[in-house]
This record gives structure tokens, C-alpha cells and sequence, in this order.
């Protein structure tokens, strides 16, 4: 058996007899960091600087009122009609269908391929990367994220994290099977080094912060 | 093993011929140099971060037999398929039967480099099936037949005229020469066929232990439309490239996309740990994760190279190697290229008479140990390659018969005076304009090329006698 082989091999090469199993943890300290002494206002400032410095486009608001009303300008902006709009169907997301019952909830990855904008709720936002951490699941597509031209993201304050390594204390240990860590659109420098965005993923990511989940 | 150039002097002149490559190459390893820099001083502690990549690569090395067991375990658990090939042979037999099994005549790839140490494509090309690279750099390349000139920027040779006649011909339409419509033109040919295709295929930047897991760093996406939009998920993963938890993941990310694209982290960073779960309505339904060894362990076992194994495949060290930086990828004749691929590619190969030379393309700088994130000595293994080739003989009895002569004369200073005396006078035929042109094989394989220095009338001994240095 193939599997036997390399294992044997390898404990050969390490000089043991037979393919050992157990080992001692590594023991280890992270050398310092700036956000490591940022208060809660501090880190999503740096959340807010990171995400832009990634061409990201950040909105504040206050609570979900505010932000419909946010999501309606985007739209707007956009040009984007209701049902164009893929969304996850968590219940984080729940104001969201009453003002647009329209948008599409489910996970067909034809439908959402079609869709203008793919709306999501970020499970951890990273403030020294401007990164969104995304849980995939039943009601949180994979999709959705990355196959519309358009990623609308939404989060609030228990969601930020300062960094990576913290977003995986909080959400390693999870029942999933797909987490993706998001950091701007989608983008390239193929072509001759030459910066391009929007390849296969979204040109366009924005994020709304909701201060009062209420 | 897999074929390849071996005509290193071939190789040479043409990249030297290469209207293009030597600026391009330049200009592009300049930038993701500096952008670098800038990041890992943003950082801050960089040498702190460095040393603690070394040692963790190094625990994984160290036990790697437990570390692939927990995470075969684990992967296996949550639904994942695993395999074990020792041989390149078997990686390809194995990939074949799950293409065989799904029927499959498309296949998607997203970026992975032992994918194309085993020739993947030609395989499933030469039974008919149409693999396509879905990065755009390695699109453009497989549009050109060509292999990568770089490891991170693989199609930077190509210029956009080059990009776009490619284009035409895949699309039989005219294409405008501008990056962004080149861009369009792939993302709608390639979004199409992500929708299509029964089997994507993708490599592993790092599989992690406990819990299993296998994370993909990508910028443009197709890294994670390959993970979940086919129904089917194949991983090719070295067997080194493991860490043991998240915690690990997470300084490999602080390490990996600095020193690869000088990002702080990549667009997409894609954590899978098998196919979706109950419920999902999308991700691949079946999940394969082929471990390959290919050659690993022999280079575990050999104490001289195991620390190579520590490599993250970032690229950082093509970027600073001057030889690198002159000559570009193709000329290390295999899929890996500058001074990693000097070290890598005979080795994994196990052929030093053939793939041997790769060791002397380097100035022994020591620039790409300086720039490695795991601290790899790379400069020293391309001595010790340097040494094993020649003790096996593979240098030419001239070259042989030369430098044991040259080091019996220079190790005995009388004979070394005499030699110094000689050559200042046997020079002079040919001396122009204060170098030396010309002369006799095999100095004239240097003098043609490139300026020599003459021997001083005094010699430095001379001078140092007379008090005057
Ligand atoms: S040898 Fe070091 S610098 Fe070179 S690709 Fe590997 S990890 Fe990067």
C-alpha cells in the first residue's frame, strides 16, 4: 500500500522504526504587533483603513434602518433591481427580506452566476487586513460571494476581530466546511504586472458596519 | 521522471534572444521586490517572523509522519477522499481513474505547481481531455504551449500584443491589446467553463492537521470557483505541505503573500475541509486529496537537502537572484525556476548528470537565503550539488584535469609566483583597451563574453613586500 510505503519511508528518513503518531506541540510566541494594543473604536478604524487601502468601499450606519437604507442607495448607484440580488438566507440578514422580498435566497449556482450582487454576513472582519471571514453552510452559500460582479457585506461590532489568528480562534473550531477569507476584490497583475480588478471573482466589494443591531 | 529541457546552453541563448523576457523579468521582480520590502517593514520584527516560519517548517519536518496521519485522519472524517502516491505514476493513474470514473472531458485547474511537476495536462491531453488553467497568467501560457517564466507571475514574458494575438486565435475575434479587456475576454471563456466542468482541480499552499483542512491563497478567484462550483474537488498536495493547526496557518499567512506578491495577505485565502456538508446547496459533492511524494522522502532522508523541504514556494528568492533576474524561468529547463528550482529540480529529478547544471546557475551571493521566509541555506546546497556532481563525475575531464592543475599551481607559492609571471607576460597578445579579449579556449568562453581584468605588472605580493600597502 501506497500509504504504508510513504509513511515508512518517512520514519525511516527520521530515523524511527515504525511511523510515529504522537507528537510534542510546537511552543511559541508571535512577535508583537501595532493593532495588538488598539481599543474597540481603534480596530475598526484600522478595519475601515485596511479595507479601503484595498479598494474596498466602507459605510458606517447606525443601525438596520440606516442600513436598507444604505443597501437602497447601493442599488441605486448601481443600477441594480431587487431580484437581481442574491442573498444569504441567515437570520442575521432577516430585516433585509422584509424590505426586499424580492432578492433571491437560495444557493443555485446558475442563479446566483446571473445575479448583479451577492450580499452576504461576515462571520469575522479582520481589522489588520480589512479581511471578511466568511462560514459556508446551508443558508450561507459559497456562491454568493463570488460569482455576482458585486459583494455586499454587512457586520457589526461583535463580529470584528483584530486579526487572522484571532478570527480563527473564534471561528476554527466551528462545524463547517468552507471558510473563505475575503481581502477586496478580485485581482491580477498577469498582464505585463499590470494591476487589473475583477478577474473571477467581484470587482466590487463594499461593506456595511451596523453600529445597533437593536 | 518528467521530460524537460536539458540543453542548459540552449536554454541560455535563448532566453538571451527573447526580444522581451530579460526586461520584463527585471522590471517585474523589481517590483514584487520592493513591495516586499515595504510590507514585511510595515510588519515590523520580520528577522522574528522569519525564524519562527524556519522553525515551525522545521517541527513539520520533523514529524511529518504524524502530521500527515492526523490530517488524513481528520480529512477522511469530514468526507474527503485521500490518496497516497509515492510515484509521479501514481498520482496520474490515481487522478485518471476519478476523471474516468465521472467521464469527465473538462477539467479545471486553479494555480498548482505539482500539477505541473507531473504533467498533468499532457496526461489528460493525450486521452483527450481538455484540462484547462484557470489563473490567468498560467491561461496564457497554456494558450502559448509554453511553461512558467516565474512562479508567481508565471505569463510575465508575454506582452499584451502577445496576450492578445493568443486571445484571437483562442476566440477567433479581434481583441483589443488593453489588460483590462484581456481580462474580460478570460473571466467570460473561463466562467462558462467553471460552470461546465464536472472536476476542478486545485493544489494546497497548506494542508493543516488538526482539524483537517486544506487552504488555497489566490487574488483572482478561481481558486475558490474551482473548490465549489464543479461537483467534484481534486487536491494535488506535496506531502510537506502541512502545518500543524490554525495557529501555524496563520503565521504562514503572514509569511507566504508578503514574501510572494508583497500583499499583506492574498484577495482569497479559501479554507476547505471536505466536500460540502449536509444541507449545502453548493461546494463540491466529492472531495479527492492526492498526496504525492514524487521524490520527498528521498530528499527527507538525505540530511545535506532535507532543510529544502522547508520551502513555501513564494518566489521571493527568484526575485533577488541576479542570474534569475538576467535569464528568466525557462531556463532552469523545469517547472520550478531560480535559485529554488536550481536546488529542486535535480533533486526531485534524482539526476544530477542531466539536471546537475541547474547548480551553477548562481553567483553564490547568498541573496536568496537572505530573502527565504523559512531561512532555507540555499546557497550553500547549491555548493554542496555543485560538489556531489563533480565527485560523480559528471564535469568534463578537461574541466577536471584544469582545476587540479589550477589548485595544485595556486596551493604551492612558488609555483603560484611563477604562474602570476607567466601570465602577465602571455596575456599580452591579448590585451584591448586594458581587458582581455580573446585567447584561447577555454578562457575565451569568458573573454567573449565578457570583460576579464589583466594581471597587474606588480602583483599584489610585490606591493605588500615594498611597503606600499
Ligand atoms: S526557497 Fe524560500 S524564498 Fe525560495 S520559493 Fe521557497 S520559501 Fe520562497
Amino acid at each position: 500500500m501506497s500509504q504504508q510505503q510513504i509513511l515508512g519511508s518517512i520514519a525511516k528518513a527520521l530515523g524511527r522504526p515504525t511511523p510515529s503518531t504522537v507528537t510534542e506541540s510546537l511552543k511559541y510566541t508571535l512577535p508583537p504587533r501595532a493593532i495588538d494594543h488598539l481599543d474597540e473604536a481603534g480596530t475598526l478604524e484600522a478595519f475601515r483603513q485596511a479595507f479601503v487601502g484595498i479598494n474596498g468601499r466602507f459605510f458606517r450606519v447606525e443601525n438596520w434602518n440606516e442600513a436598507v437604507e444604505q443597501i437602497r442607495k447601493i442599488f441605486m448607484e448601481l443600477n441594480i433591481r431587487p431580484e437581481e440580488a442574491a442573498a444569504w438566507d441567515v437570520p442575521e440578514l432577516a430585516p433585509l427580506w422584509e424590505t426586499f422580498p424580492e432578492i433571491y435566497r437560495g444557493g443555485d449556482i446558475g442563479i446566483t452566476a446571473g445575479k448583479k450582487i451577492g450580499i452576504t454576513w461576515t462571520h469575522g472582519a479582520i481589522a489588520e487586513t480589512g479581511t471578511l471571514a466568511l462560514l459556508a453552510g446551508p443558508q450561507s452559500h459559497r456562491g454568493t460571494s463570488v460569482l455576482p460582479p458585486v459583494h455586499l457585506s454587512l457586520f457589526s461590532r461583535r463580529e470584528l476581530v483584530k486579526s487572522l489568528g484571532e478570527a480563527f480562534d473564534r471561528l476554527g473550531s466551528k462545524d463547517f466546511r468552507a471558510l473563505n477569507f475575503i481581502t477586496g476584490p478580485s485581482r491580477t497583475s498577469d498582464i505585463e504586472m499590470d494591476l487589473t480588478i475583477g478577474v473571477h471573482g467581484p470587482a466590487v466589494v463594499l461593506v456595511i458596519y451596523v453600529e445597533n443591531l437593536g | 521522471m518528467a521530460a524537460g529541457n536539458r540543453d542548459l546552453q540552449g536554454r541560455i541563448q535563448s532566453a538571451f534572444r527573447h526580444p522581451f523576457l530579460r526586461k520584463a523579468v527585471k522590471s517585474a521582480t523589481n517590483t514584487l521586490r520592493d513591495r516586499k520590502n515595504v510590507v514585511t517593514h510595515d510588519l515590523g520584527h520580520w528577522e522574528d517572523w522569519r525564524n519562527l516560519g524556519m522553525q515551525i517548517r522545521n517541527h513539520v519536518i520533523e514529524n511529518l509522519d504524524t502530521y500527515l496521519q492526523q490530517f488524513a485522519k481528520n480529512m477522511l472524517q469530514q468526507g474527503a477522499q485521500v490518496h497516497w502516491a509515492v510515484t509521479a505514476e501514481d498520482a496520474l493513474r490515481i487522478f485518471q481513474g476519478i476523471v474516468d470514473k465521472h467521464k469527465a472531458k473538462l477539467v479545471l485547474k486553479s494555480k498548482s505547481m505539482v500539477s505541473e511537476e507531473l504533467h498533468v495536462n499532457h496526461v489528460l491531453e493525450d486521452r483527450g481531455i481538455h484540462a484547462v488553467e484557470s489563473d490567468l497568467g498560467e491561461y496564457i501560457i497554456q494558450l502559448a504551449g509554453e511553461t512558467p517564466s516565474h512562479i508567481i507571475v508565471p505569463a510575465i514574458h508575454k506582452t499584451r500584443q502577445e496576450v492578445a494575438d493568443l486571445f484571437e486565435k483562442d476566440s477567433g475575434q479581434k481583441q483589443q491589446p488593453d489588460t483590462a479587456s484581456l481580462t474580460r475576454y478570460a473571466r467570460q471563456k473561463l466562467r462558462q467553463m467553471f460552470l461546465d466542468a464536472p472536476i476542478g482541480v486545485s493544489g494546497c499552499n497548506f494542508a493543516v492537521a488538526d482539524p483537517g483542512a486544506v487552504a488555497l491563497f489566490t487574488n483572482e478567484g478561481n481558486g475558490r470557483l474551482v473548490t465549489s462550483v464543479p461537483p467534484v474537488h481534486v487536491v494535488f498536495m506535496g506531502l510537506e505541505r502541512i502545518v500543524p493547526t490554525f495557529r501555524e496557518l496563520d503565521v504562514m499567512a503572514k509569511l507566504l503573500p508578503r514574501s510572494a506578491t508583497g500583499q499583506k495577505i492574498t484577495s482569497y485565502m479559501s479554507v476547505i475541509r471536505g466536500p460540502k456538508g449536509p444541507g449545502e446547496q453548493d461546494g463540491a459533492q466529492e472531495m479527492h486529496i492526492i498526496i504525492v511524494d514524487n521524490g520527498r522522502t528521498r530528499i527527507l532522508a538525505n540530511p545535506k537537502y532535507q532543510e529544502v523541504l522547508r520551502c513555501i514556494r513564494c518566489g521571493s528568492c527568484l526575485n533577488v537572484c541576479p542570474v534569475y533576474r538576467q535569464v528568466g524561468g525557462h531556463t532552469y529547463g523545469w517547472v520550478y525556476s531560480g535559485p529554488i528550482g536550481a536546488v529542486l529540480t535535480p533533486l526531485l529529478q534524482n539526476d544530477l548528470i542531466n539536471w546537475g547544471e541547474t547548480a551553477y546557475l548562481t553567483t553564490l551571493c547568498g541573496a536568496c537565503t537572505e530573502a527565504c521566509p523559512t531561512k532555507i541555506p540555499l546557497h550553500e546546497m547549491l555548493i554542496q550539488l555543485r560538489l556531489e556532481r563533480t565527485v560523480s563525475g559528471a564535469t568534463s575531464s578537461l574541466e577536471r584535469t584544469a582545476f587540479r592543475l589550477w589548485s595544485e599551481t595556486w596551493g604551492n607559492p612558488t609555483l603560484y609566483k611563477l604562474s602570476m609571471k607567466g601570465g602577465y607576460i602571455g596575456q599580452k597578445p591579448f590585451m584591448k583597451e586594458g581587458h582581455l579579449e580573446g585567447g584561447p579556449t577555454p578562457l575565451s568562453a569568458w573573454t567573449n563574453s565578457r570583460y576579464f581584468p589583466p594581471i597587474a605588472k606588480e602583483t599584489f605580493r610585490d606591493r605588500w613586500r615594498k611597503g606600499e600597502i
